[in-house]
């Protein structure tokens, strides 16, 4: 197979830590590149070889890193500087006790709502607890507990909203990356065939045969409250 | 000459550091053979090219052309590897994008492959005239730091590029009659309307050989190689192995006469997550679909199912599950993106 079939219906979880690592994230370089303009210019090594020249992201950042200044990269470089011991990443400002709180309390007071967290939040603060632990200002461990429990209070809430599937359209808002993909096979395969029923049981309305209107006037019912707008 | 799909991706799968022997003469070369394709080709992919970098690298050459910037056309193309992997359907091939990106790597590997040789050059002189550079390791580390992750990225690159092909190839297995029934269509019409240009002889200028089918836009012209030689072995096997020993009125395997269908079609219908991003570059004014709520100002785009008569809007920002078929337009405008 040129695709594999677990690959086919959704994203698989290294998949979208690929994607996650795309993102930019601030750093504090330990290091310069910053070129001094009196140089030795004999130097070709320095000159060629220290220069950074992405094809995916604007390396101008990349080649005015000064230490101890903070500055934009991309995730994936910021964790290979970090594994160099060449950086510390600064942790985003949601993913401070304080900010959790603050989203686990939004989450708690909206029942049909969810907090407005980034759509990486889950993998972002996954990759950072395992690859930069040392970079949080709050201990590991609390953060941890607290990203745990927006989890559950959220998985919670969608297990919750299943009961709102209906056959014409849902409304999702901020729901993350990988929360839509261990959704995905289920909530759409669920909406296929609700759609495959309704249009059962709508099709010989329109041709008008009356005979087996009496049965499905109930089943039309309820399929009708359903489909009631709702946005979780 | 041009390149076949098998080489891409053997080229692909090669080691960066490895010198190429491909010349990048080869790209613009490739579709020689697909005059038809000129009108869309009418940004040479050269020139498009030479202004890709961050102006410091080449500020010669840059100015005048409109620059697509090598990282725009690297997020563009996540969002296609993205929507092609959610999507029901095949989605068309992005024929001048594709082509900027492997010419990028291309270079980006020669690239490299200058560096590395300086590189260690440099540090095999060093060595031999005398020791000192062994003991200053850390700061060898910091001179090699940016070609690991040009490497790094490139192998990036290149996964991505290879996902993205895979994908389009299962589809193409997948839908292989249904592709092949649409072109047949085309062709069909095609023939109808040359009959009628004969009626009237006016319209001379415009050749029908200089239209693109449908089939060349959704596919790359290594992908229709591929789609032909996997269709006549599909064929070759299913009249080998059955069909042959079955009645004559049985036979076809395009049969749509019967209850069931026999092409298999993309489901349309197919439910599928998206986030509406709006009109691409924030021309909110201009785009005739989006409609305006006020208090608090809301941009949407508003959808109908067909069966029930009901209406959709489609925030800007919100992530949806509504049907394929609903939002293909708005997909293939770059206003919504798969999930």
């Amino acid at each position: 197979m040129s695709l594999p079939k677990k690959l086919q219906d959704t994203f698989s979880p290294k998949e979208l830590q690929f994607m996650v690592e795309n993102e930019p994230i601030k750093i504090f370089p330990r290091f310069t590149t910053r070129q001094r303009i009196n140089k030795h210019s004999d130097d070709i090594l320095d000159l060629y070889s220290n220069r950074w020249k992405m094809i995916t992201m604007p390396d101008t950042a990349l080649n005015n890193m000064v230490a101890m200044q903070s500055t934009t990269v991309t995730l994936w470089i910021a964790l290979l500087l970090k594994q160099q011991n060449k950086c510390n990443i600064i942790a985003p400002e949601w993913l401070t006790c304080k900010a959790l709180d603050r989203a686990i309390q939004f989450e708690q007071n909206n029942t049909r709502r969810f907090s407005p967290l980034p759509w990486d939040w889950l993998i972002l603060s996954e990759i950072l607890f395992k690859k930069a632990p040392d970079d949080f200002h709050d201990p590991i461990h609390e953060l941890r507990s607290r990203i745990q429990d927006l989890r559950e209070i959220r998985q919670l809430k969608v297990a919750k909203g299943i009961k709102y599937m209906n056959e014409s359209h849902l409304q999702l808002d901020n729901l993350s990356i990988l929360e839509i993909n261990e959704l995905r096979p289920f909530i759409s395969g669920i909406m296929d065939k609700l759609k495959e029923i309704h249009l059962a049981a709508v099709g010989p309305e329109i041709e008008g045969d009356k005979e087996e209107n009496d049965g499905e006037e109930i089943f039309n019912g309820t399929l009708r409250n359903d489909s009631s707008r709702q946005s979780l | 000459m041009s390149l076949d799909i098998d080489d891409i991706l053997a080229e692909l799968d090669r080691d960066t550091t490895v010198v190429d022997n491909i010349s990048s003469d080869n790209f613009p070369n490739a579709n020689n053979n697909r005059h038809k394709l000129t009108k869309d080709y009418s940004l040479s992919p050269n020139s498009s090219l030479d202004t890709t970098t961050v102006p410091q690298h080449n500020n010669s050459s840059s100015g005048k052309k409109k620059v697509i910037s090598s990282i725009e056309d690297f997020s563009k193309l996540m969002t296609l590897w993205k929507n092609e992997r959610c999507s029901p359907d095949l989605l068309p091939y992005p024929h001048l994008l594709m082509k900027r990106m492997l010419i990028r790597i291309q270079e980006q590997m020669e690239h490299l492959e200058i560096l590395s040789m300086n590189f260690f050059e440099a540090q095999g002189n060093n060595s031999s005239d005398n020791r000192r550079n062994m003991s200053n390791a850390p700061v060898n580390n910091n001179k090699m730091l940016p070609l690991l992750c040009m490497e790094a990225e490139l192998e990036r690159v290149k996964f991505v590029i290879r996902s993205y092909l895979r994908c389009r190839l299962a589809k193409i297995d997948k839908y292989s009659i249904y592709l092949r029934q649409i072109n047949e269509q085309y062709l069909n019409e095609e023939i109808n309307e040359e009959n009628d240009d004969d009626a009237d002889d006016d319209d001379k200028e415009n050749p029908s050989s200089l239209r693109i089918s449908p089939l060349e836009k959704l596919l790359s012209p290594e992908e229709i190689r591929y789609h032909q030689s996997h269709f006549s072995l599909l064929l070759n096997l299913l009249n080998e192995s059955v069909l042959k020993y079955m009645p004559d009125e049985l036979q076809a395997v395009n049969d749509t006469e019967a209850s069931i269908n026999m092409i298999d079609e993309p489901d349309y219908n197919k439910f599928v997550f998206i986030k509406v991003k709006g009109p691409p570059n924030n021309l909110y004014d201009t785009d005739p679909l989006l409609k305006k709520r006020t208090h608090p100002d809301i941009y949407y785009y508003s959808i109908t199912i067909p069966e029930t008569k009901e209406d959709i809007d489609l925030i800007i920002g919100s992530i949806y599950i509504v049907r394929y078929s609903l939002i293909k337009n708005l997909l293939l405008d770059e206003k919504i993106e798969l999930l």
